[in-house]
């Protein structure tokens, strides 16, 4: 073979992303999104589960890293695993529901059993194959696995940095927004799942983006009582926005909710009142303000690269499907054996907000659609990120901080890519 | 049947036909008055729930919630409602699923086609309505719309079903 052997040309994918601003085709270039899987969603860490997805012995979820279709399970010994959904055999899913308890998983097609931890238990028919078939060669392919805080990741790089390193500044973070317990582990409490036909980081960009809120959600914020209004006015408010490294960032919309376990003695809002009332029957007072306290969520949203938000009062999580079309899930949180009164008000906060007929998503999904379908026009065009640049440096520990609706957090985001993009 | 309060099932078929057309069309402060004051407009994720206030739904409205919807419907504040969404929708395949003594119960199968953005897309749903009278008029007391594609992600609806 010769060696004049033309090389395939390596994109230059860096070119793509500047200090403020980023090229069209991110959204819209599906050889982009094709490296994107290969390099960002098979390397690093991608959410899969919370703990209580999976309490039980057996317990399973079937979801995706990336595009790759993996169950998440809980094994007789109470270890998690999260394995590749494709049979080792002729490559059918082994699991098609999306939760429930197995012992073992048995292909449909051809009858190979794995067990919980994905080993391959047994064939049917073995006598057909020759001597070198080794059962031990075929379980079904395990991803590593970590957690934090109930979070569990699941990577297919034996090489990424451990979870507790690749999360980063961004720990301090997430145990803050697990406080919405009130005092109870956070359990999750069902979940609404819609998808857009757009690209995956334009909802990557928008859970860090409050500039949009008083204008896509005017509609939400006309349906709140005064009190909740003047709340979600926080634009004029002192909340910020700081990279917390490796594509992460915090956006902190309403800096009196950052520590739900503290200031008890703030006057119950009225829209709690009643409840707070109602949980008077049975709980002493310290109790029911910090109960009430945290029912409404924290007062800001974590981002992490590149698929999981701790947002307010719930999880995001995004699925790429392909270059214009995202899966986008919205799972609630309840206070685990917490007052049936408080996680019902919990649900209705969610249904009120959330999901394809909330007061929010439908208005935000349509603001997404129309950026997918505005970039077909000018392709040579950037997207603008440089909403509060001048904080770049100017935060804690020379970190980069910007006002509320700096774009701050999407410039971390888009900083990560660029060094995964060209890793 | 008693007579002062029973709703028959063509007086059932007629209500849920015109509240179809009352939707169909966007009145929706028409739709407001078809509700008892106790009234539940449901829109589960999980079917064969017991009380679905105990779990998450895409929509579980009082009268209170009911009204909001309304108002974010017909302002010109939600983007996602002013790009409008054209539906026709045929209600049919009705069964009484309760007794007629003091109202009626009714499950009917619902095909909505919406159009928008130059596409059409089917929404299917089996409707559980429960009609009560008030002072003489029929009134809507539970409606709850078990989507066909209730599990799955489903795209973002700015009308009401
Ligand atoms: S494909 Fe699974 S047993 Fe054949
Ligand atoms: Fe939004």
């Amino acid at each position: 073979m010769s060696s004049a052997q033309p090389h395939a040309a390596i994109p230059d994918f860096g070119a793509l992303i500047s200090k403020d601003r980023v090229h069209t085709s991110l959204y819209n270039d599906p050889d982009i999104f094709a490296a994107e899987m290969k390099k960002i969603f098979e390397r690093t860490w991608v959410w899969v589960a919370h703990t209580s997805h999976i309490p039980e012995p057996g317990d399973f979820v079937t979801t995706h890293v990336g595009q790759q279709p993996v169950i998440v399970n809980r094994d007789r010994d109470g270890k998690i695993h999260v394995l590749l959904n494709r049979c080792r055999h002729r490559a059918a899913t082994v699991c098609e529901t999306r939760k429930g308890n197995a012992r073992a998983f048995v292909c449909p097609y051809h009858g190979w059993g794995y067990k919980q931890d994905g080993a391959l238990r047994g064939v049917p028919q073995p006598k057909s194959y020759d001597d070198d078939f080794d059962k031990s060669d075929l379980g079904l392919v395990a991803l590593r696995v970590a957690q934090y805080a109930g979070l569990i990741f699941a990577t297919f790089n034996e090489d990424a940095e451990p979870l507790d390193g690749f999360l980063g500044d961004a720990k301090p973070w997430i145990d803050l927004f697990m406080k919405q317990g009130g005092g109870y582990p956070v359990a999750v409490g069902g979940e609404h799942r819609f998808w857009f036909p757009g690209n995956w980081k334009i909802q990557l960009e928008n859970t860090t983006d409050a500039y949009h809120f008083p204008i896509v959600h005017a509609s939400f914020l006309d349906s709140l009582d005064s009190q909740a209004e003047d709340m979600f006015a926080f634009l004029e408010g002192d909340g910020y926005v700081q990279d917390l490294g490796n594509g992460h960032s915090v956006m902190v919309m309403m800096p009196e909710l950052v520590d739900l376990g503290a200031d008890l003695d703030r006057p119950i809002p009225d829209r709690f009142e009643a409840l707070a009332e109602d949980l008077r029957k049975n709980h002493r007072e310290q109790d029911v303000r910090r109960i009430v306290r945290a029912v409404g969520g924290t007062g800001f949203n974590i981002n992490l690269f590149p698929n999981l938000a701790c947002s307010m009062a719930f999880f995001r999580i995004l699925r790429p499907i392909s270059v214009a079309e995202t899966e986008i899930r919205h799972i609630a949180l309840t206070m685990d054996g917490g007052p049936t009164a408080a996680n019902q008000a919990r649900l209705r906060l969610h249904e009120h907000f959330q999901g394809p007929m909330g007061f929010g998503t439908p208005d935000d999904a349509d603001a997404w659609e129309r950026v997918q379908m505005g970039s077909q026009a000018g392709p040579d065009l950037s997207i603008m990120l440089n909403r509060g640049i001048s904080g770049d440096g100017h935060g804690p520990n020379g970190s980069n901080r910007g006002d509320v609706s700096a774009e701050t957090g999407m410039r971390a985001a888009y900083q990560m890519w660029k060094r995964m993009m060209t890793a | 049947m008693n007579k002062k309060n029973g709703i028959t099932f063509d007086e059932a078929i007629a209500f849920i036909w015109a509240e179809a057309d009352v939707l169909d069309r966007r009145a929706y402060s028409t739709w407001l008055d078809l509700w008892a004051d106790d009234g539940l407009y449901i829109i589960p994720i999980e079917s064969d729930v017991d009380d679905y206030a105990t779990v998450l739904n895409y929509i579980y409205d009082d009268a209170r919630m009911r009204r909001m919807r309304v108002a974010r419907l017909t302002s010109s504040n939600s983007m996602a409602a002013t790009t409008v969404a054209e539906t026709v929708r045929t209600v049919s395949r009705f069964v009484k699923t309760g007794s007629e003594n003091t109202g009626i119960e009714i499950r009917a199968a619902q095909h909505l086609a919406e159009y928008k953005r130059a596409k059409h897309r089917l929404v299917p749903a089996t409707l559980d309505i429960e009609l009560r009278r008030h002072n003489g008029k029929i009134k809507m007391v539970r409606k709850v719309v078990t989507l066909a594609s209730r599990a799955d992600g489903i795209q973002g609806i700015a009308y009401l079903l």
